[in-house]
This record gives C-alpha cells, structure tokens and sequence, in this order.
C-alpha cells in the first residue's frame, strides 16, 4: 500500500493494524532518499544498517506489546548540527567534516528511547548562517515543490526531507528563524518551541540564549505528538526549564473566542501580496470558527532586525572560537607553530559568511564597543520582549508572514553579494521570536501562483505550545494537507 | 625621596569538590593525563555547563570566613582568550556582578592589627596543564584540571610591604584551610597568587603605575618578587624613568622577573554574559547555614589563645598557623588544662614528630586526646619529663595506649616513702666517700647521691622526695 | 568608513583567523555596511533606563549534585583529536604561558 506522505499518527495506526511493518516503512523511506536526494541535497549522512536494526527492534515491540509509543518505528531524520553518538555531525561545516562525536543530544536519546528510528543527518548552513555566496559544503537543499527554487537562502535539508517524502518527520533548529522559514517555503509544519523548553544539550551552538531545537512534521499533530516526547527539562541543560506535557490531548478543542492579534509591522508593502492574501484567507477562517482577531501594533519590531545580529553575532564569535583543531575538527597541516594551528585551522575550517559573523561578533564585543553596541542590543531586546508582553496583555495570540516572500529561484540565490544583507532583513518576521524566547508554529495556508508554498506563523506568549498547537490544528483543518505536485486539488 | 609600595593581590584556590565546576568529572590530582574529562570540561560541540552546587557553597564560606557580602543575584560571564589549555577558548568566569564581595581579613604583624580589603571573590573554571613534551617538539595538553572550581579572591590595594603580602597570602590560605574549602596543596600550585604592586612617593594620595605578576604559588616567593619589584620600580623612578603597565613573569630561582605583555598588547577579554548558564540566585537561609558551618578563624583564635589562656602572641601564633595543630592543642587542653605546658610541648616535640613520622600520626597514634592524656600524667607529675618523650617516640611507633606502654617499660613515678627509703639508705651505705664529702661540705656530692638514686629507680624517682629523703637520711645518720 | 583593513585584520587576529591583505579589504566593506546599517539603526533609540536582557528565562538556575559521573567513552574523545601523543593532545611547542 502507498504510505507517500502519510503522517505519523496514520502510520502508527497501519503499524499497530499490522497493514505494514516497520522494516519495510523504513525501506520505503530509504529508497525516497536513494531516489531524490541526489537532486534534492537533504541527507548528507545516511545511516541504512543502523535504521533498518533499529526498526527490527521496534518491530519486536509492536509485536510484543500493544502499548507502544506514537512514534514507535518511525524513521526521522535530525538536522546536522544535533549530536547523535557515532554518526558524523558537521553543522554544515568543513571544520567539523569528520566529526564524530562520543555523545548524543537529549532530544536524539529522547526519540531513541521512545523507539523512534534515525534515518540520517539533514543538510544545513553552516553553523545555521545564512550564505549568499557559497553555500555550504554539502551544497544547496533544493525545494521539493520546485526543484528550481531553493529555500531563499536557506540549506534546511529538514523542511525538504518531510516535504519530499524521505522522512515521516525531522528535527531542526531555530536560531533566527531557519526552521520556520524552511517549513514554510517547503509547506509543512514548523515549530519554534519556548527557549529552554527543549533540551539544548548536544545542539551545537550558534547563538546560545536563541538556539531552540523544534520539530518540522507534515501534521500539526505530528507536531504535538514530537513535542510531547522532546519536551522538558534536562538536567544537562542548565537553560532548560519547561515540563512535558501531551500536546496531543485536546488539541482539536476549537479556538472559539481566541483573541488574535495582526501586529501591522508584520503586514507592510514588502509583504508580498499574495501572501498577504493568503494569510488573510487564513484569518477569516479562523474568525470563522470563533476566533476574534484585530489589528495591533508592536513599533519596536523594526529593532529585531539589529538586535538580532548584533546579539548572534556576539554570541557566535564566542561559541566557534573553540573550533581551533587541537581537541576536535580540522586541523591545518601548514601550521608550523602554536599561532598558526589557529589562524591557518579557522581559516581553512570556516566558510565566508561564518569568518564575516565571527569578525562581526567579535567586532561588537571588544571593549571599545560592548557597552555602545552589545549591551545596547540587550536593551532592545528588553524592549521587544515588554512589547510582545504587552500585546499579550490582551490577546492570546499573534499572527504573522513567515517570510516576506515565497521560495525563490536557486539563481537567485547564488553570486549576489548584496542578496545577504536582503537576506537577513526577511528574518525581521521570526528572529523577534529568538530574541524574546517566545513560541512560534508555521502552518502551510495556501500555495502561491506558481504553486509554491505559503506558511502562517502563530505565535503565543511562553509555554503556551499548547494553544499555538490548537490554533494550528484549527487553520490546518481548513486549508488541507499541503503535499508537491498536489496543490491543484486544493485549487488555489 | 622615601617611597611607599602599595600591594594588592589576586589568590587562586582550588576548591575540594568531589567533582568540576560544571560537569560530573572527577576532581582529583595525580591521575593519569585526560582521565577525568568529558565532552563538557573538554568544549565539545553541543555540550553544557551545569553548576555544582557544592562549589557554590565552599565560594559563599570562603566569602563569609573573609566577611563578605554575598549576593543574593550572581551570575557568569564569558572571559574570551585563546590558549591551548583552555577548550573552549573562553574561561566561565564572573565578571560584573561576583558572589562575594566587600569583605575584609584581619592580619597581625609584628604584633599590631591591620584590616585589609576583601574587594571580591568570584567563582570560575581552571585550565588544563600544558606539559612540555621531553622530545622537544611541542606541547601535551592534560585536561584533567580543565574545569576544576576556583575562587579567585581579589584584595583591595591595602597592602604596604613584602612582608604584609606575605601575611595576606598566609592568612587567607589559612582560613581557607579551617573552612575547608581548600586542600590549599602549595607545591601542587592548588592555591597561587597574582600580585599588582605600584610605588609612590610616600604621602602622595594617587597610586602609581602598577605591573602585575602572575602565578606565584609559595609565601617566600610572594614576599622575594613583592621586595625585587618594588625595588625595581623604585630605582626606575628614582632614574626619573616611568614605570610602564605590563604583565610579568616572576622566576623564582633567578630571583627577577620579566616582561610578558605589555598594556599595548594587553588581552581584549570580550567578557559577555554567560548565555548556557542562567542567575543564580542565593537563598538567604543557603546563607545561614553556611555561615554556622564555619569554625572559629585563625584570627579570632590567635585573639582567644592569648587572652584566655594566657599564651604569649608567639605560642598562640604558631598553634594556630595550621587547622590541624590547633584542633591538637584544643582537644589535648581539654585533658590536660595547662595551656603553656600543651603549647610547649607542641612546638617541641610533637612537631619534631610530625617532621619525623608524617602529619598522619596526629589522626591516629598521637591524636590530641593521648597526647593529652600523656601531658596529663607529666603534669600531674605521674611520669618524668625523659618519660613522657619515651611515651611519645613509643606510641608514634607502635599506636600503644598510654597506660599499657607504662606499665610495660615501668614508667610511673616511684613515690612509695618505704621503697625509696630503703632505696636511699642502700646508696648511702654503698657510697661512704660521698657520704663523707657531703658532710664536709661538698654540696656538689649530694647531685652525685641523687643521680645514683634515681638511677636505681630506673629514672622514675620524684627528684623532690630523693632529694628530700637523702638530705633527710644523711642528716640522721650523721 | 568606520571599519578599515587595518582595524579588520586586528579583529581578525583577536579572533584568531588568518586573512589575507585582499580578503580583508573584502571583510572590511561588509563590516562596514553591516555595522553602518546597524549604528544608524541604534541611533534612532534613545538611551533610556532598560536594563539589558541577557536571558529571556525568568528563571534561576538549577544545580548539580556534587557526585561523579564517570564519562567511560574516553578513548573516543580523544579520538575526535586530529594530533595526539601519549594520551594527550598534542600542539607545537607552547613557550610562555600568558
């Protein structure tokens, strides 16, 4: 039978009906990768014998015991800067093209616990930086809807894996905005969980006080159903602090009465129209289903932009200084003395565009101007945050674009200098969320002209998953599934 | 022109944690290279701090044995350098906001009190060790000292002279000893200190430039590089050179030091807020309960020492210099209640001993309670003076009770009138000639009889009763 | 322009990445855009009383027990390590420790 993107909750269900196995589901998504990733570029790593043994075992459970978990036997693929003991984890970069690390994430160990099957390590920028120039070392991921488009900018091989059918879900990160905007070119669910409520232990660092490990799934359910498993505190993680609950439950309790709010700043003439349109059309269904939503204003938004950078950057020059070739990653085989084995291994490891955030960084902390550009940026932040805690005062969510534009073409991308600092102000729709630790779900609301996918982005005050997660259900019942080469059926 | 030195000093202790600063690794030194790391004290990619609760504790007693404040909201920072021994290229320090801070020690020299400035302690990670590859062609790195907990204790700049720093670096590793927060191993380099030295001329109000050297690990060569820097700067001004702000490194065996970064090149720290690690606030009942953990302080024993039991400032000095020591000589005055006597004996031969023997035998054979008890026995006369050291040299070697060894080796005192009578008139009758020059006259032959009794007692005779029986006996027979 | 090549190539050696006299030229622009975008961007907020925020969680931190936890992959850590001897990891000679 045809499982091509089925969702999690209706695999396990042809899983505990015995309708397939787990040994061949997992086949089913290894031969998607050997198919299209050679276009598609998601999977830089594959781990075939590992999966196919872990899905043996997960099979012996389903067997055994009728009580497994949702995500018993479901292959997944994790994002390359997440840590999983054994198997090569590169966060993109040269630096670490032969790092295998001894240890695993707590949000790997989680899945693996609850018998979930890893397929392999997704394609991404290199320490999550966006690249205009080079793109990375594994290359560009390509958008499955379109493989003329890429992901404006982006390399989320986890967007384009669930997209594309090579895996039934993955695992990202979100350091100002990445997961999201991949999910929401790529028209599947994103999430940016609360800071600290996902372990970020084994997450390798880009910038600390934003990194938020989230799921990217086909189903907001799926969703629900990854989170309650990755949520949580972690005593490895001295930044994490939420409690686990079941998304699951009551997730389809309606949104009637929900108090949404359309922060103008988010909706202005760079907006492209169609999105806008689209977003709209999301509106009124919810308004439909008995939300009430209107229009607010948040002035500070157009400080995220700055702030964002500044603090990243910072933090970044900080957290890839340790990439020096003595203990892990590549070392210069041209450095003849102590100096050299840094200068020439950080030269030679680094891609353009990480050199440029880390010279950047390092330029906002030096004493001369911490306390006039970076401790400036933390005040921002401070008044971003009271702005958001503001508008919170009174509605329970917001709405918001995901990105001012659909994916755009992959010659696009490439070769434009100037496309970075572009590039970068897109994020101004999801870094506000890094900055501030608040939550933000994607949820695909249409296709455009050219039947490339539009996202939805609800956000919600600290821990309020839950809710985002309902809203989304709500907006995702009205629209459909969204899968390439299917969105004629919706006609729109 | 006469110049005034002005000293502050940066100390670094090791804190005894069972385990790092910020990860579940062993602390313990001597091990074989690399054995106690992780991917946290090693800066692997993705892994993170976690604080041990007990290093912040040991922090916050040494805060409060040097009468800090403690703040109730603390936090880390990030201090940005690159060096082999550090991982991860940044050392987890705390930069604006200490745990410690405003406190103050009391020092005594040469027989006056001085109170000097405790500006700050704050908690950080140490390094890793570098060790010089014997082939010549570089360097290996150890980590089993990366993220061992630290406190760094920054004095203000109260000092005055060689030997003041000297005090001040003694004094603080002492309380940092009675706390017990420290092994406070000198050799080892588990306690060291950076010392910031400028001089003026004498009455001016500002400071002059200051250079600061780095990791000096024993009192001496604190006092030697305070005396030599001083010495240095002073003649520069004196040659109307100026001084110029730099770090240098103090060698011991040459006895000079030399410069190592100057302020041109001097180090951009980048210090930032530590974003893996959140505030840690203190609860003020963590607070009390610390603070009545802390024993009685060198200081304010040297003080009780000599006003309650009368010890000169030099005994109460002394016995005080080490925990141990003192916890000797309060636990022996609790058996035998002569201070003087328990102080004397300590500083002659028990420390002879310990020198001897090792400082493990004041756990065991020789704890404060037989010592005690064996200066008990002298004091009340029981035993001699040659006895009670027999008594100590025995049970240092073979971990005896008191009473069991004197009476193996017929220790006690004789005072039996009868016995030592009978003893008496046998000299006297063996020993005529004696006997005649004493009556001639010749005191010198009464020093001769005793020695003769004593003898026959074994050596167990009260020189007081021999003496006042012979004189007795000699008198009658006449 | 606020940011030079001779300014970008001390902050390069701050950060310890060896660049180039042309490559830094090239840095040196963006920086400078970067960082012209941004200071005119700061200069529209006025210097008021916020206190800077450098952790979202309101949160205080959590501690470890002082117990030991035995990381027993060791021989695999030291693997990651491109240059080794004896042990340890190994760097050209270091001279004087600062």
């Amino acid at each position: 039978m045809s499982i091509l993107n089925m969702t999690i909750k209706e695999i396990s269900e042809l899983l505990k009906n015995r309708k397939i196995g787990t040994v061949e589901l997992v086949r089913h998504y290894l031969d998607s990768i050997r198919r299209q990733n050679p276009s598609l570029n998601s999977f830089v790593t594959t781990c075939e014998e590992d999966a196919l043994e872990a899905s043996e075992k997960a099979q012996k459970l389903i067997d055994s015991n009728d009580n497994t978990s949702l995500l018993c036997g479901i292959p997944f693929g994790i994002k390359d800067n997440i840590c999983v003991r054994g198997i090569r984890t590169t966060a993109g970069s040269k630096m670490l093209s032969d790092f295998v690390p001894a240890y695993s994430s707590t949000v790997v160990n989680r899945l693996v616990e609850a018998n979930a099957v890893i397929l392999g390590k997704l394609n991404m920028n290199e320490f999550s930086m966006k690249e205009s120039k080079e793109g990375n070392i594994f290359g560009f991921v390509r958008n499955p809807w379109n493989k003329e488009y890429a992901e404006g900018g982006l390399s989320e091989g986890t967007a384009a894996a669930v997209s594309g059918d090579m895996a039934c879900f993955a695992l990202g990160s979100d350091s100002g905005g990445e997961l999201r905007q991949a999910a929401s070119f790529c028209g599947v669910v994103g999430l940016k969980p609360t800071y600290g409520l996902v372990s970020r232990y084994g997450l390798i660092s880009s910038a600390s006080s934003m990194d938020q490990i989230g799921p990217v799934t086909r189903s907001v359910e799926d969703c629900a159903a990854v989170m309650s498993v990755i949520a949580g505190q972690d005593p490895l993680d001295s930044t994490s602090v939420g409690r686990s609950e079941n998304y699951l439950k009551d997730i389809d309790k309606g949104i009637k009465g929900l108090r949404v709010g359309v922060p103008k700043e988010f909706f202005g003439s760079e907006v492209n129209t169609e999105i806008k349109e689209s977003i709209s059309r999301a509106l009124e269904n919810l308004g439909q289903e008995g939300a009430i939503y209107k229009e607010i204003s948040i002035p500070s938004i157009k400080y995220i932009l700055p702030a964002h950078y500044i603090i990243s950057s910072a933090e970044a020059s900080s957290n890839l200084a340790r990439y020096d070739g003595i203990r892990f990653g590549h070392r210069s085989p041209d450095a003849r003395n102590i100096s050299e084995v840094y200068r020439f291994s950080r030269k030679e490891g680094f891609g353009r565009e990480v050199k440029q955030r880390i010279l950047t960084g390092t330029y906002f902390l030096s004493s001369e101007n911490r306390e006039r550009l970076y401790y400036k940026a933390l005040k921002i932040r401070r008044m971003i945050f009271n702005d958001f805690r503001k508008a919170f005062e009174n509605l329970d969510v917001l709405v918001a674009p995901v990105c001012p534009e659909v994916a755009c073409k992959l010659t696009d991308v490439s070769g434009d200098k100037d496309h970075l600092l572009k590039m970068h102000i897109s994020d101004v729709y999801t870094a506000g969320l890094n900055l501030t630790g608040l939550p933000g779900l994607t949820v695909p609301c249409g296709l455009d002209k050219n039947k490339l996918p539009i996202g939805i982005q609800i956000v919600g005050r600290e821990f309020s998953e839950k809710l985002l997660l309902q809203v989304g259900y709500a907006i995702e019942k009205t629209v459909g599934k969204l899968s390439p080469g299917e969105g004629d059926k919706y006609g729109i | 022109m006469e110049y005034e030195i002005v000293i502050g000093l940066e100390i670094h202790a090791e804190l005894k944690t069972k385990t790092k600063i910020f990860c579940g690794c062993k602390n313990e030194f001597g091990e074989e290279p690399n054995t106690n790391c992780c991917p946290v004290c090693l800066g692997m990619p993705g892994a993170m701090p976690v604080l041990n609760q007990k290093a912040l504790e040991y922090a916050i007693k040494a805060g409060l044995a040097m009468n800090c404040d403690i703040a109730e909201f603390s936090k880390f920072d990030r201090k940005n350098y690159f060096y082999p021994d550090t991982p991860k290229a940044y050392q987890i320090s705390q930069y604006d906001l200490p745990l410690c801070h405003d406190g103050y020690i009391d020092i005594e020299l040469e027989g006056t009190t001085k109170r000097i400035g405790i500006e700050r302690i704050h908690l950080e990670e140490d390094a890793g060790k570098l060790i010089h590859d014997a082939s010549g062609e570089g360097s290996l790195i150890d980590h089993n000292r990366s993220g061992v907990p630290l406190i760094e204790i920054v004095t203000r700049p109260d000092i005055r002279s060689p030997e003041e720093a000297r005090t001040v670096f003694e004094s603080i590793k002492s309380i940092l000893e009675y706390t017990d927060v420290s092994d406070c191993r000198m050799q080892e380099g588990s306690v060291r200190a950076d010392v910031n030295l400028s001089v003026r001329p004498k009455g001016k109000g500002t400071f002059g430039v200051r250079t600061e050297m780095k990791n000096i690990n024993s009192f001496r060569a604190v006092e030697r590089a305070c005396r030599a820097e001083a010495e240095r700067q002073t003649e520069l001004l004196e040659r109307g050179l100026e001084v110029v702000r730099e770090t240098r490194r103090w060698d011991d065996l040459k006895g000079t030091s030399f410069p190592m970064r100057s302020k041109e090149e001097a180090m951009d720290y980048r210090f930032f807020p530590e974003p893996d690690l959140l505030p840690v606030v203190i609860d003020r009942s963590l607070i009390a309960e610390i603070k009545s953990s802390i024993p009685e302080l060198p200081f304010d024993k040297r003080r009780r020492y000599t006003e309650q039991y009368g010890l000169p400032l030099y005994d109460a000095k002394l016995l005080t210099e080490s925990k141990k020591i003192s916890e000797i000589f309060e636990t022996a005055l609790e058996v035998c209640k002569n201070p003087k006597l328990v102080s004397n004996w300590i500083m002659t031969d028990l420390l002879r001993l310990v020198n001897e023997k090792g400082k493990s035998i004041l756990d065991t054979a020789l704890n404060g309670r037989i010592f005690g008890r064996i200066l008990l026995y002298f004091d009340r006369g029981e035993i001699s003076q040659a006895s009670a050291r027999t008594l100590m040299e025995v049970i240092a070697e073979t971990g005896e009770e008191p009473d069991s060894v004197i009476d193996r080796l017929s220790l006690r005192v004789q005072r039996d009138e009868n016995l030592v009578s009978g003893v008496v008139k046998t000299i006297i009758r063996d020993n005529p000639q004696a006997v005649s020059d004493y009556r001639a006259g010749k005191t010198k032959a009464l020093g001769f009889l005793m020695g003769r009794t004593m003898a026959a007692l074994k050596g167990n005779g009260d020189p007081e009763q021999v003496r006042s029986l012979l004189i007795k006996e000699l008198d009658r027979t006449e | 322009m606020a940011v030079g090549k001779e300014l970008l190539l001390k902050i390069a050696d701050i950060a310890a990445i060896s660049i180039d006299e042309t490559e830094a030229e090239d840095y040196a622009k963006e920086l400078d855009s970067v960082i012209g975008y941004i200071e005119q961007k700061l200069s529209e907020i006025p210097d008021d009383d916020l206190e800077p925020m450098e952790h979202v969680l309101s949160a205080q931190s959590f501690f470890r027990a002082d117990e030991v936890t035995n990381f027993d992959r060791k021989a695999e850590l030291l693997g990651s390590a491109s240059v080794t001897k004896d042990g340890c990891h190994f760097v050209p000679s270091v001279v004087d420790p600062s």
